[in-house]
């Protein structure tokens, strides 16, 4: 009996730290992007939803979802790649090249290809979501249509390794729970 | 267990003693044993009680979380995230030292903990902003609470694991539904352990049934995308091999949702043989070219496609066993894939083979069965059957806009008339037995 306790014993040491590893790795491979990554903002058209589990957020479509295709690479639907990102004249990521190797000295995340048409390949970035406090999702959506074609609204992320972690929903160049705190306040 | 049954029984037994139909101590055996029931049904109640109020509290937490509290900063959302974790192991554990166990105890406990891991999950993706993958959310959150009810001998949990990998392997789509069955097996062994012990009937109950439902759920779908035309087949023998096997249920019980493998096996095969009762889909079916470029000689379905034939070799093993060894009768629920098969042969020799004619009769004659026996044997509930399935195929044949109105005129009047013939002697013998 003393026995058995103690194997369960074990077994419950080793299940629970795997369970606390998993979510605290989660949470520390985004925390190091968001320390030691670089900073690069994508122009986007946001809606808002809501997840039962998880709560409210604002659905992110990228402007810029696709990159020029290389017709050396062979590449298809559901494949995972290497987008190498620059900054166009406005300071916004373009995404100007596919790869299928990591790419050395240039700022790239991964991103799994949607579609490939004549000249481009379509990316899903996993970026799709912003997460808000339940009553200002909505409000953010409102932001954006209320300015939509006078400012830019756009997201900031830090990427590291080719891992990307969202750090902020701007429109106009202020964070949208300033500009809500500032409406409502 | 039957509530009216035992105090009308325990009415009884005095009688039943003083006219010499039982001995003293045979009914003092029978109280005995009906009187232990109301405990079973008091801790039953204290189960569904603490897992309610676990629940509750676990969704609470979760939702209370989803209201993404900007205040938090994100070291405190981290510390939230993992500290109700720790503390659900904790109390977790804690449980598993005690002495005596409660299972109502365990079992809201190791629901908690469940839970905890998941808001855990949740508030991350909230933080983070982590991509709506709600696949791979769960696949994550059910690989983690797998380990507890084996830690805990809880089946909350267990059966929170087997709902959540359907509901993964429906978000994920047909290509990863192979995956479904590998992560079916790791709840094997516990469904094996906790319908062996049976002590709480109300868990096994529920497990074999979310089981069963899962199974067939995605079988059902899998099969259709896999197998094309040929579906006929294997859909229904998944359902029979649920007929078959429900007859090795727990026995000593007849309320019906104890009998999940029962319920599920008898509905579906009946709906499969209502919809074989029409005639266009026959007429679609398109075996022999759908086999041939089919994909499951691809390695991904592969093993798919094998545990597809097992349920079709399985349910014909099954029915010829069940014809050898209980008698039950040709005429049964779980012929239907063996008579499948044979209609679907027989209609690929001759085109114009009337194959959802032959599914006609068959269905009328289960209810002609049905009814026979319920006769032969008092029962009104297969004589209920029997009448229900008949009106079933009456109403779905007079609205099948497939039959000319001459022909369904004219089988429903010659109908009528046999039952009214059957009526009248039927009701001139009873008559005469008077």
């Amino acid at each position: 009996m003393k026995n058995k306790l103690k194997i369960t014993a074990i077994f419950f040491l080793i299940i629970a730290m795997v369970q606390v590893i998993v979510p605290l790795s989660m949470i520390l491979k985004r925390e190091t992007t968001l320390k030691y990554g670089k900073e690069l903002k994508f122009k986007v058209a946001p809606i808002d939803p809501y997840d039962p589990f998880i709560g409210r957020y604002v659905a992110l479509n990228l402007e810029k979802n696709y990159a020029p295709r290389n017709k050396n690479l062979k590449i298809i639907r559901g494949d995972t790649v290497f987008v190498i990102l620059k900054k166009d004249g406005k300071g916004f990521a373009e995404p100007s090249g596919i790869s299928l190797d990591k790419p050395s000295d240039e700022v790239y995340v991964k991103a799994k290809v949607l579609s490939v048409s004549n000249d481009k390949v379509y990316l899903d970035f996993k970026l799709n979501r912003y997460y808000m406090e339940e009553k200002a999702a909505p409000g953010a959506e409102r932001v954006y249509r209320k300015y939509a074609g006078k400012k830019n609204a756009y997201i900031a992320v830090k990427v590291k390794d080719g891992f990307a972690v969202i750090n902020g929903f701007f429109v106009g160049g202020v964070r949208i729970e300033d500009i809500l705190k500032n409406m409502n306040g | 267990m039957n509530k009216k049954f035992v105090k009308v029984l325990f009415q009884e037994l005095p009688l039943l003693v003083s006219k010499g139909v039982l001995t003293e101590e045979s009914a003092d055996r029978l109280r005995k044993y009906y009187e232990t029931e109301p405990d079973n049904d008091r801790n039953t109640l204290l189960i569904m009680a603490g897992v309610a109020g676990a629940l509750l509290i676990g969704l609470g937490i979760i939702l209370l979380l989803g209201h993404n509290w900007s205040a938090l900063s994100r070291p405190v959302r981290a510390v939230i995230s993992i500290g109700g974790l720790i503390a659900a192991q904790a109390v977790s554990f804690f449980v598993i030292l005690k002495e005596r166990q409660s299972d109502n105890l365990k079992e809201s406990v190791a629901l908690f903990w469940a839970l905890m891991a998941g808001a855990a999950m949740a508030l991350i993706s909230q933080t983070y902003n982590i991509p709506g993958d709600t696949a791979v959310f769960i696949l994550t959150w059910m690989f983690l609470i797998l380990p507890i009810p084996y830690l805990m001998k809880a089946t909350v949990p267990m059966i929170i694991y087997v709902a959540g990998i359907t509901a993964w392997a429906m978000f994920s789509g047909f290509a990863k539904f192979s995956f479904f069955w590998l992560l079916l097996l790791p709840a094997i062994p516990y469904f094996l352990w906790v319908i062996r012990r049976e002590d709480h009937l109300i868990r096994s109950s529920i497990l074999s049934f979310v089981m069963a439902s899962a199974v067939a759920l995605i079988s059902g779908i899998g099969f259709f995308e896999l197998f094309g035309s040929f579906w006929v087949v294997v859909v229904p023998s998944v359902y029979a091999v649920f007929y078959f096997l429900s007859k090795f249920e727990f026995e000593g019980t007849n309320v019906s949702w104890q009998h999940p493998l029962s319920i599920i096996g008898r509905l579906g095969l009946f709906y499969l043989l209502i919809i074989f009762t029409f005639r266009s889909g026959w007429d679609d079916l398109d075996i022999l070219s759908e086999f041939s470029d089919n994909r499951f000689f691809e390695g991904g379905y592969f093993f798919f496609a094998v545990i597809g034939f097992c349920f079709v070799a399985a349910s014909l093993y099954l029915y010829v066993y069940s014809l050898k060894r209980e008698k039950n009768g040709i005429v049964t629920l779980g012929a239907l894939p063996s008579l499948v098969l044979a209609v679907t042969f027989l209609k690929l020799l001759f085109a114009g083979f009337p194959a959802a004619l032959v599914f006609n009769i068959f269905l009328f004659l289960l209810s002609l069965r049905h009814m026979a026996f319920g006769l032969r044997t008092h029962n009104l509930r297969e004589i209920n059957i029997g009448i229900s399935f008949l009106f079933v195929l009456i109403a779905v044949r007079f609205f099948d806009v497939e039959i000319s109105f001459i022909a369904k005129g004219i089988v429903f009047i010659i109908m009528g008339i046999m039952f009214l013939c059957f009526n009248f002697f039927f009701a001139r013998r009873i008559g005469g037995v008077r």
